[in-house]
């Protein structure tokens, strides 16, 4: 059965417009009044809309008339990052279209192709949708030739939208409903939902959201779920519009969310299949991939006390976001705290920044660890996400890393310094095209370890803001690693070890030598800074030792202000980690990434 | 035994590189002299080890005034064989005001030379030029036994040459005791801010110790000893009313903006000389103090006892709080912090001298717990 229901999703690439143009589709078919409108509606986190991205789902229901029909348009908001392409995933199956953005001004960048690719793996209907027409320098021409080259996909009549303005939207909204294809409906089948997105809510519990595909589900029916068997009584249905809105209930077709007294976030697992109870469907949905965090670090309260809030807000976070993953950790450094597994460098930043923002906790985080295969002399696999636990270099026979399949887009002036950029961190070259005058797609092959340093950064800087990035995991290669540790005045500080490829030790081990010398302190006494693999010392720095602090007189009534002068000493001393004898300021620890190649 | 300190918050200008209340004037407010004596009232009849006059500028007081001071403050305490010093500005240290002070009862004389630099001295603010002070030097020497020269390090376009020179200088003056202290900036000093823009530059770190050290071998080479952090004499003219400080003993402190330790209180009286006048004269006070804790107390024994070169001698330490300084700090002596750089026997401990110019963090290692 056909019906008037639209269930898509809107991909871009990073800043091409999304966000915008679902806050601009919301007015237009009057889900939210102008007066209501802030910018981007549907990035309810703070963090989300300073940084302008979109990190968690969030559908919303939209009315739209259309030649004397009333539709039902589900729009899936989606994250554009890289790293969060597991949750675009997840979304793309709950729908049955896709608005492609593309931005004219920019054309087709890198993440705009991941997501297209994606969207086609899940059999999505592909609307391309040319955004910023309304700027001086789009190039709508140029846009939709990059379109349909790179991508391949007809832009015979594709809709040209200012999001910004409100140019276009109308039409883009009858092709909506025209060119995407309506969800089915099987309102008599059995009940049949997937879950594609969950998270927690205190009075509520754990709510799914989920696409209807077969059946229906109202308040108090017996649901259970496919993989663990486990039943609950639907104590809610309803729907987004942005703002949660009851509804009696939701029929096949629909996206919306269930609520039934869930207490534990596992048992609404994404991927999982939501059936009745008392007339159960047959075959589960094929469900996810589950993802595995590649990115790991130490992170530890700067306040050693602050160890249970740490804890704590990590499992509220958690509860939300089912990617992140921490295990307790000790270092001899940092003292008790968390080794967190990431999706990737800016899942890990985002974690960091809710747990400092929202949870008010200073923290330490230590230089980040892809996830290594230590193949050992006795035949053992281990995988090793942590420096320290890297066993004794002979009891390694080999040691693989992940690699991972780079692509950037370039105008073509940059097309050297990239190239010289990749090579430099170990980049095997794969391909280049020309997609048309002004650009240029690179194609390589290189470990992620060199993506995680200062990869990005360098990129941005030697093609002065114009290349974009993109990078997908693409299995494991040998590779010669070696542990390399840094010694503060002779001691080992478990906190500093990076596992490096070993031609690059060498370098890498004196910058970071270079580094900690302007991040720590003088100190009462001289400090060597030292780099080593194994007992082999391969740089040397040395903090001089402090000459003075005050020389002034003391009488009588300086006495107090001498005294404040030590409490403030002391207040100082808490920002800094005692390595051994050594006072280390917190954000020494995470200067090792920052050591950039290209530093001047 | 106590000390008494007398503060004359009057400057005819204030130093760029100063921080501590005074107020601009040519002269010092009769009333204010009364005032001090007013408030010495309040205190018993007792011997007084060492009487300081410190400001601001004391010799703005007229002959006059110091006379009266001077006697009112005999009548009411034994100053028999006290110490009486006085703080001085080479600009007003004429023969005749020397001789008059002299003649009053003075005996020792702390004149703020602080360079003999003119481009320096103009920089900081100084309203003498090195002429002046050398001029003041000499004449207070022909006057005085016992006179001091304060000299700072690290001050705008100061060069290790000039230390050199100017040290060896005011050692020829004849003067028997010489404080050198590097220049700290507070926030409220006019110096600060243009530092802040660098408007104005000063030695580094590195270069204000290497003066520094140049300043003392040379004073080391005359005799001198460095008897505390930022002070040195000849043998037997260590300044008595400073060592009591820093020994922890008690003092009287009189005038506005003067501190007093007294039976174990620190007092602090009201920084406006208006005030203080008007409500001392009223037979009233406008004065704060602080409680201190047992451990607050501690902090100060130990600041004060490490800055000097006698150190903390353990059993003075154990018989004023009752307690085993090593068992108390067993774990602080145990660190590198401590160990490399004291100097601890049977019966004390000393920080080292090379280690004098980091002896704030040193110390802060040692009383961190009760900060």
């Amino acid at each position: 059965m056909e019906t008037y229901i639209r269930n898509f999703c809107i991909v871009a690439h990073i800043d091409h417009g999304k966000s915008t143009l679902a806050d601009r589709l919301m007015e237009f078919t009057s889900t939210v009044s102008q007066r209501e409108s802030r910018d981007q509606l549907l990035d309810s986190m703070d963090l989300e809309r300073e940084r302008g991205i979109t990190i968690k789902l969030t559908p919303v229901r939209m009315k739209y008339v259309y030649k004397g029909h009333e539709y039902t348009l589900n729009l899936i908001d989606t994250p554009g990052h890289v790293d969060f392409t597991y949750e675009v995933s997840r979304s793309l199956a709950a729908c049955d279209g896709a608005l492609l953005v593309v931005d004219a001004t920019q054309g087709v960048e890198a993440q705009t192709l991941t997501n297209v690719y994606l969207a086609l793996d899940n059999d999505l209907e592909i609307l391309p949708v040319i955004n910023k027409i309304d700027l001086a320098s789009a190039d709508v021409d140029r846009t939709k030739k990059e379109i349909e080259d790179v991508i391949g996909l007809d832009t015979e009549g594709c809709p040209l939208v200012s999001a910004k303005t409100g140019i276009g939207i109308e039409g883009l909204l009858e092709q909506i409903i025209e060119r995407l294809p309506p969800a089915k409906c099987e309102p008599e089948k059995p009940f049949k939902a997937l879950i594609f997105d969950s998270f927690y809510d205190n009075y509520r519990g754990a709510i799914s959201l989920v696409k209807v595909g077969e059946g229906k589900v109202k308040l108090g029916d017996k649901i259970k779920m496919m993989s663990n068997g486990k039943e609950f009584e639907v104590t809610e249905v309803g729907y987004f519009n942005p703002k949660a809105a009851v509804t009696n209930e939701l029929v096949s077709g629909d996206v919306g969310y269930i609520a039934a007294s869930i207490k534990n976030l596992k048992d609404t697992a994404v991927g999982d299949t939501i059936t009745n109870a008392e007339n159960p469907t047959t075959t589960a949905y094929a469900g996810y991939k589950e993802v595995k965090p590649v990115v790991f670090a130490g992170i530890y309260p700067a306040d050693g006390s602050k160890y249970n809030e740490l804890r704590d807000s990590l499992d509220k976070l958690k509860l939300n976001d089912a990617s992140l993953y921490f295990e307790p950790d000790v270092s001899v450094a940092l003292g008790f705290g968390f080794r967190c597994g990431f999706l990737g460098l800016l899942h890990m930043d985002i974690i960091e920044e809710r747990l400092e923002r929202e949870f008010n906790l200073d923290l330490v985080t230590t230089a980040p660890s892809v996830v290594f295969k230590v193949f050992k002399t006795n035949g053992e696999l281990l995988m090793v996400d942590n420096p320290t636990k890297l066993p004794q270099p002979t009891e390694i026979d080999h040691i693989e890393e992940p690699i991972v399949k780079v692509t950037v887009f370039t105008p073509p002036d940059y097309v050297g310094p990239v190239m010289e950029l990749c090579q430099s961190k170990r980049g095997v070259f794969t391909d280049m095209s020309y997609l048309d005058p002004q650009r240029v797609q690179i194609l390589y092959v290189m470990p992620l370890a060199e993506i995680l340093y200062d990869f990005f950064d360098s990129l941005k800087s030697r093609t002065r803001g114009y290349a974009s990035l993109d990078y997908e995991m693409h299995g494991y290669q040998r590779s010669d690693m070696v542990k390399l540790d840094i010694l503060l005045n002779g001691e080992a500080c478990d906190a500093l070890s990076t596992i490096v490829f070993k031609d690059f030790a060498y370098d890498r081990g004196r910058k970071i030598a270079e580094r900690l010398k302007e991040a720590i302190p003088r100190q009462m006494f001289e400090i060597p800074i030292q780099a080593a693999i194994g007992t082999k010392i391969i740089a040397r720095e040395t903090v001089k030792a402090m000459r003075k602090d005050v020389l002034a007189k003391c009488y009588g009534g300086d006495i107090t202000r001498k005294k404040k002068l030590l409490e403030k000493q002391k207040e100082g001393k808490k920002r800094m980690r005692q390595v051994g004898s050594v006072q280390v300021p917190s954000e020494a620890f995470m200067s090792i990434l920052k050591v950039g190649d290209d530093e001047q | 035994m106590t000390e008494l300190y007398v503060h004359i918050p009057y400057c005819k200008k204030k130093c760029d590189y100063c921080s501590f209340y005074s107020i601009p004037r040519e002269h010092c407010d009769d009333d204010y002299v009364v005032a001090l004596l007013r408030e010495a009232n309040n205190y018993p009849k007792q011997k007084i080890n060492s009487l300081y006059f410190g400001g601001g500028t004391p010799t703005l007081l007229s002959n006059g005034q110091f006379e009266k001071l001077l006697n009112g403050l005999k009548e009411r305490f034994d100053l028999s064989s006290a110490e009486i010093s006085s703080e001085c500005n080479p600009d007003t240290a004429s023969r005749e005001k020397l001789e008059a002070m002299r003649s009053f009862g003075i005996n020792r004389l702390s004149i703020g030379v602080q360079s003999l630099n003119d481009a320096t001295l103009k920089a900081i603010g100084r309203i003498h030029d090195s002429a002046v002070a050398i001029s003041a030097l000499e004449t207070a020497v022909s006057i005085f036994d016992n006179v001091n020269a304060d000299y700072m390090v690290g001050l705008p376009f100061q060069t290790i040459e000039d230390v050199r020179r100017d040290i060896k200088r005011i050692i020829q003056t004849g003067v028997k005791h010489v404080s050198v202290y590097s220049l700290i900036l507070e926030e409220e000093a006019p110096l600060f801010s243009k530092v802040e823009s660098s408007l104005v530059t000063l030695p580094d770190e590195d270069k204000q110790v290497e003066y520094y050290e140049a300043a003392r071998e040379i004073l080391i080479e005359n005799d001198f000893r460095r008897y505390e952090i930022s002070n040195f004499a000849l043998p037997g003219y260590e300044c008595k009313h400073n060592s009591a400080v820093w020994r922890f003993g008690s003092y009287i402190g009189l005038g506005a903006a003067a501190h007093s330790f007294y039976e174990g209180k620190r007092y602090f009286n009201v920084s406006n000389v208006e005030l203080y006048t008007d409500y001392t004269l009223n037979g009233k006070s406008l004065k704060d103090y602080v409680d201190e804790s047992e451990e607050g107390l501690k902090v100060d024994f130990i600041m004060l006892a490490l800055r000097t070169a006698r150190g903390l001698v353990f059993k003075e330490y154990n018989d004023r709080f009752s307690t085993d300084f090593k068992e108390e700090f067993k774990e602080e002596l145990e660190t590198e912090a401590v160990k490399r750089t004291c100097d601890i026997n049977e019966s004390r401990i000393v920080i080292k001298d090379e280690y004098f110019y980091v002896s704030n963090s040193i110390i802060e290692s040692m009383v961190e717990k009760y900060l």
